[in-house]
């Protein structure tokens, strides 16, 4: 029996349900052993009622899986027809093109029982240890290279366990213990979200969360459609070229706002990579979605209704709607620079509104070593496989400067050094912040870092690079300059690639200069007090400061 | 000399401060609240103390002991008033400090900025130093290049100094050298090496930790000295003990040499205070709620104790943002802070809601009804057209109220939500005890407990009139509202135990881990703790607790869980220690994943004297005649507005019982309880609630 909800016991129950949750992430952020979960929070929680459609979401660290893991949840029910669900089913995929964009992101599935009857579903999703295959670089060229292709299947039948699924797993990955440890948390983090809501069903005395669901997405629905209302109507068009792998990359953008919609195409954005690079339709809906609800509505929470305000489409094809076979392990590359394209074009729409371009894609170092890699066979030191997150500085914003250093658009966060430390013999020598970096502007870009590293041990060791921005820099706005290109290089002097295993020989270092974010306004227009305490701060050498802002000390 | 028949608790504040005196014989207590003198804080303090000891006729050789608790150095830091702070780190490393975890707190905020360094990067100096994580000297320390650098930071006008090197948690050598040749050079020039502050792993915690330390130590030196010499001279020898934010004292020397620790000492006292008061009527597990003015404060108490968490953060950017603060790494009473108070706004939000809070009408303008200038309803204004507040004795009718403003206020907010003025006003209160009632709930779910298993204590103008309400939503069926609710919080100064915290990171795989070490790691520990405690002259045979920080090898998040007593020195010991994470943990995540290997990467512990028996008298079984009056108040159950009893809380007696519906006031605060609400005044002097 359904029953009514009032005006202000929705805003109590939907804060409910966001706490839940929350809570359900929270969960699998504290049990997981991958380092993008646990430490960078790269991961996805979510509720459903019985249609597949998403009613809250917890705001974790990525937006990558905001509606990817959205759209997954209607795969699942297509597959699997909701009356033949049981009691204690898990399900399962890895699928690049229904679940979130690469073999190494799990999404688990679970339905809710209250009283016996099936009353919603929960999903969530995080980014494995490992999957297999070549490893976490972009050298795949097709699917079959990057690891183990899970289909859409069960987990878990009626509460038992699916050991001939978790049989393979273990056999195909390098870490089988922290995998299956990461598969556990999954399963334990969706019934943790299952149990507390039905204490609040009980409490409430809900019988069902549809009501409830069509309440919040209308609402939701409305508060976009009020603020897409406010912008002005049109279409624009902006494009952006990238480094690219085997050469440089467009990513072309046309917008269009109309009465209660935003549309985002991508028409006339290059064709796909040979290399990972790749990236699958509902990665980049995510990351265009992030964007677009940045700047037109941060303040309505996630959900059906907030997704159906904005339209993304791509031909079939281009790199941000790559196809099968193509290999897609590093689809970040494309799906964290689409904001920037898409603020090209809101830009013009909505002038001094949207920040500048910044580095935007992560600069993950991820260090190896061991046979195949930096040796054959044992070699003379440590076999290893570290993953750091870092970044590059961010684009100026219209009345402040760029964030230096820090993520946009994802939400990671970094590594600590001594952590990585303690566990390779690796040396961070410097960890900086670098100079004159920051494009020009009357909003200077965020600066990008330097970092420094070598070994302790007397042995080679691999950097598995997936950097953008080394050849094509991070643009300004309305007159801004453009931010530093990224680097990469030996200490001894020659230049290592952007992608792509990299080998530090021996007693050798190597020097990491991380891209700086783009300008807002014109150089001239900078007040000479911001100027001159970059000086001071050393953020702007003097010749710098001349050079760009024309300051005569 | 005379004897010392009294303790003395201090507490300052932001706005007030409170001081409460105790009469150990008679077991009565008096307490005076005067402003605070942010400039010379102790004056007001001196000022307070004399008033009192004038109105009690006692000379100050009564005084026994002086425990106070101050929220100075963490506003200190807030608005960036400390000493001219130099750092000194590893070569490559002055930007840890600025750069931080790299870390965007809140995702869909474009604008946001992050917190400012302590210290300025010019004064972030660097040195050529390596020691490897497991202690091997990579680069030997270069003291010349050092005396350069603090003469440049002299040069500079530093007051104090921080020394941050890499991975000094595990080896400390040249911490210790520099610290040592830092003293020597510039003699009393207050120096703070990172491992003397927060010994673990990872740099940014620890230095921002060891920062803000030397930020406010010598602030804290001046002041805790001129306020010992002062009470001195007035003829208050006792010693002057200090509340640390885990609720433990300590002497004036262990403050100076780490004052973060005191950071969060108020909200601590107010812990404590809840499982005083919990205890009386033998309730040990306890959820404290306090609100106030700005923001309400959740507390656990289980056995009888405040639960305790190692780490938070101070000054946030971004009110109540997880991130946008100063990491700190001490530890300190658990504590949930919410952004909703009697001042805190309602408002229709971007998607046509009722949204209250966290922006707050403060004391100015205040709450509408104030009739400052206050335009926007606030909770306060939706309680008293509620009829929970009674407009002719507020704050024991020191207040005047004007409930017509209130009510035109709230009706246009109504008119906005399209809702009548009545249900708009419960609608800010239910939402206020939803807000509540959801933090507390993740809060104890976080710790893999069920809110029907504690009772609810309610303390601070605010918590008597939400208690009910937040009791109801959690399940929990037994409501505790002490005397004097609204200054209740003071009293957890004059009944804290000493306490005293430390911790080291270690590497211990349970199965395999050198055992000796392990127990060496833990001894030392002990030693330690045991001195600052005997020093304090708080006693010398204090209880001690292990504990370890656990996890599965991969895992990042680490489990605190408390272990079973030493020595550990047999295989025998694996299976205890095994035991008692893999409990802690199902208990948690609800279950283990398979095959894997546990470590334990800190030892912890905790060293404590048992919580002082001091107690207050009860209440005397006469009076009577407490209904003074009947006002229509608004309930749920009710379906509306009721005719509900008002009691007069002094004139109840030791025993009386009364149901709900009902109000009792005090001059402090005024308690709500719903139909149904069961209720008897203990011989402890509090009501106690019995909910449906």
């Amino acid at each position: 029996m359904s029953r009514a909800i009032s005006e202000v016991e929705l805003q109590i129950m939907w804060n409910r349900l966001l706490s839940v949750v929350e809570e359900q992430g929270q969960t699998l952020v504290r049990t997981a052993f991958s380092t993008s979960a646990r430490e960078a929070g790269d991961i996805s929680a979510g509720v459903f009622d019985l249609r597949g459609r998403m009613l809250a979401q917890a705001v974790t660290g990525t937006p990558g899986h905001i509606n990817t893991m959205a759209l997954s949840v209607g795969h699942f029910l297509h597959d699997f027809p909701v009356e033949t669900w049981l009691e204690g089913d898990v399900f399962v995929t890895n699928d690049p093109w229904k679940g979130t964009g690469h073999l190494y992101d799990l999404v688990v599935v679970s339905p809710t029982y209250l009283d016996g009857k099936m009353v919603a579903i929960f999903a969530c999703t995080t980014h494995l240890v490992d999957m297999g295959g070549v490893g976490q670089t972009p050298e795949g060229r097709q699917i079959w290279h990057e690891g183990l292709y899970i289909p859409l299947m069960k987990l878990a039948r009626a509460g038992v366990m699916n050991e001939d699924l978790l049989g393979i797993i273990r056999a195909n990955v390098r870490e089988p213990v922290q995998v299956i440890g990461d598969v556990y948390a999954l399963t334990a983090c969706n019934d943790i979200g299952s149990r507390r809501l039905v204490e609040m069903m009980r409490e409430f005395g809900l019988s069902e969360v549809e009501t409830l669901g069509e309440m919040i997405i209308r609402r939701s629905r409305a508060a976009m459609t009020e603020a897409i209302g406010k912008l002005p109507k049109g279409s624009w068009q902006a494009s952006m070229r990238i480094d690219g792998y085997e050469g440089p990359i467009d990513l072309v953008a046309k917008v269009t706002i109309g009465e209660d919609t935003i549309e985002v195409d991508y028409t006339g954005t290059s064709g796909m990579s040979s290399y990972a690079i790749n990236c699958p339709l509902c990665y980049t809906e995510a990351y265009t979605t992030f964007g677009i609800n940045c700047v037109v509505a941060p303040y309505v929470p996630n959900n059906a209704g907030t997704l159906d305000a904005v339209k993304v489409t791509a031909p079939p094809g281009c790199i941000v709607n790559a196809t099968y076979p193509a290999a897609v392990y590093a689809r970040a590359s494309m799906g964290h620079m689409l904001p920037d394209v898409v603020y090209g074009c809101l830009d013009q729409a909505i002038p001094g509104r949207v920040p500048a371009e910044g580095t935007s894609n992560l600069w993950t170092l991820k260090f190896v070593a061991g046979h195949g890699l930096t040796s054959v066979g044992a070699g003379k030191g440590s076999s290893f496989m570290v993953m750091s997150f870092h970044s590059g500085g961010a684009g100026a914003r219209p009345e402040q400067d760029g964030l230096s250093a820090t993520p946009f658009p994802s939400g990671v966060r970094n590594v600590p050094v001594e952590v990585t430390e303690a566990i390779t013999p690796l040396v961070v020598w410097r960890k900086e912040l670098r100079a004159d970096s920051g494009g020009a502007g009357r909003m200077r870009g965020g600066l990008g870092q330097i970092m420094e590293v070598g070994s302790r041990e007397d042995a080679p060791f691999g950097l598995f690079a997936g950097f953008e921005r080394t050849k094509f820099p991070a643009r300004g706005r309305s007159g801004g300059g453009a931010g530093a290109l990224g680097t990469v290089a030996l200490k001894s002097g020659a230049k290592l690639g952007p992608k792509g295993l990299q080998i530090i020989p021996a007693g050798d270092r190597v020097i990491v200069e991380m891209p700086g974010g783009g300008g807002m306004g014109s150089a001239a227009e900078r007040s000479p007090a911001a100027v001159k305490r970059d000086v001071r701060l050393g953020y702007l050498t003097e010749e710098a400061a001349r050079r760009d802002y024309g300051l005569a000390e | 000399m005379s004897i010392a028949t009294h303790w003395l608790g201090i507490d300052i504040g932001g706005t007030f401060t409170d001081v409460v005196l105790y009469d150990t014989a008679g077991g009565t207590s008096v307490s005076l609240k005067v402003l605070t003198t942010p400039g010379d804080p102790q004056r007001a303090v001196l000022r307070a103390v004399r008033e009192m000891l004038e109105r009690a006729a006692l000379p100050a050789s009564a005084i026994g002991r002086v425990v106070h608790a101050t929220t100075l150095f963490t506003n200190a830091l807030i608005e960036r008033r400390g000493a001219v702070t130099g750092l000194i780190t590893t070569e490559g490393f002055r930007d840890t400090l600025e750069i931080g975890r790299e870390r965007k707190y809140d995702l869909y905020d474009i604008a946001i900025e992050n917190p400012a360094p302590l210290v300025p990067r010019a004064l972030r100096q660097e040195v050529a130093e390596r020691i490897g994580p497991d202690g091997d000297v990579i680069v030997p320390l270069d003291l010349a290049d050092l005396r350069a650098k603090l003469r440049v930071l002299q040069d500079a006008g530093v007051a104090s100094v921080a020394i941050m090197f890499l991975h000094s948690y595990a080896d400390p050598t040249h911490e210790k050298m520099a610290a040592r040749a830092i003293a020597e050079w510039a003699p009393g020039l207050p120096v703070t090496p990172s491992h003397e502050v927060a010994p673990e792993i990872r740099e940014y915690d620890r230095a921002s930790t060891t920062v803000a330390s030397a930020y406010v130590k010598p602030l804290a030196a001046r002041y805790l000295q001129s306020l010992s010499d002062e009470l001195a001279a007035i003829g208050v020898t006792a010693p002057l003990l200090l509340m640390l934010s885990n609720g433990g004292l300590t002497h004036i020397g262990e403050v100076i040499r780490n004052p973060v620790q005191m950071l969060e000492s108020g909200p601590a006292a107010g812990a404590l205070a809840a499982a005083f008061f919990g205890a009386r009527d033998d309730c040990s597990e306890l959820l404290g709620f306090d609100m106030g003015g700005t923001t309400a404060k959740l507390s656990l108490v289980e056995g009888g104790e405040p639960l305790i968490a190692y780490g938070f953060e101070a000054g946030r950017q971004k009110r109540f943002m997880e991130g946008s603060g100063l990491p700190i790494r001490i530890s300190t009473v658990e504590l949930i802070e919410i952004g909703a108070g009697g001042g805190s706004i309602a408002r229709a939000d971007a998607l046509g809601l009722l949204k209250v809070g966290p922006d707050s009408a403060g004391s100015e303008p205040g709450p509408v009804c104030y009739g400052q200038g206050g335009t926007q309803p606030t909770v306060t204004d939706a309680n008293l057209l509620l009829g929970y507040l009674n407009p002719d004795f507020f704050a024991g009718g020191t207040i005047h109220i004007d409930v017509a403003q209130a009510d035109a206020a709230m009706r246009m907010l109504a008119e906005r939500l399209g809702l009548t003025r009545d249900q708009a006003a419960s609608g800010i209160h239910t939402l206020v005890n939803e807000t509540m009632a959801g933090a507390a709930r993740v809060h104890i779910a976080e710790h893999g407990r069920d809110p029907r298993g504690y009772a609810l204590l309610v303390t601070g103008g605010g918590g008597p009139v939400h208690g009910y309400g937040v009791a109801k939503r959690l399940g929990i069926t037994r409501l505790i509202c002490p005397p004097s609710p609204g200054v209740a919080s003071a009293w957890g100064l004059l009944v804290a135990p000493a306490r005293v915290d430390r911790v080291r990171t270690i590497t211990f795989p349970v199965q395999t881990g050198d055992l000796a070490a392990l127990e060496a790691a833990y001894v030392a520990l002990e030693r330690d703790a045991s001195q600052v405690v005997a020093d304090a002259g708080l006693g010398t045979a204090p209880l001690v607790q292990r504990l370890a920080d656990g996890r599965y090898v991969g895992q990042g998040f680490a489990l605190v869980v408390p272990l079973p007593p030493g020595p550990y020195d047999s295989d025998d010991s694996r299976a205890a220690l095994t035991a008692a994470f893999e409990v802690e943990y199902r208990r948690k995540f609800a279950r283990s994943p398979p095959d894997v290997t546990l470590e334990f990467i800190a030892a912890r512990v905790a060293v404590r004297t048992p919580a002082h028996d001091g107690d207050l008298a009860g209440l005397a079984a006469e009076a009577g005649g407490a209904v003074k009056a009947h006002r229509p108040a608004w309930f749920a159950e009710a379906g509306g507005f009721v005719d509900t009893p008002v009691y007069d809380r002094t004139r109840m007696a030791a025993g009386d019982t009364f149901s709900g519906p009902a109000l009792v006031e005090d001059p402090g605060s005024t308690l709500v309880i719903g139909p149904g609400g069961q209720c008897r005044v203990s011989q402890s002097g509090s009501i106690l609630v019995e909910l449906a």
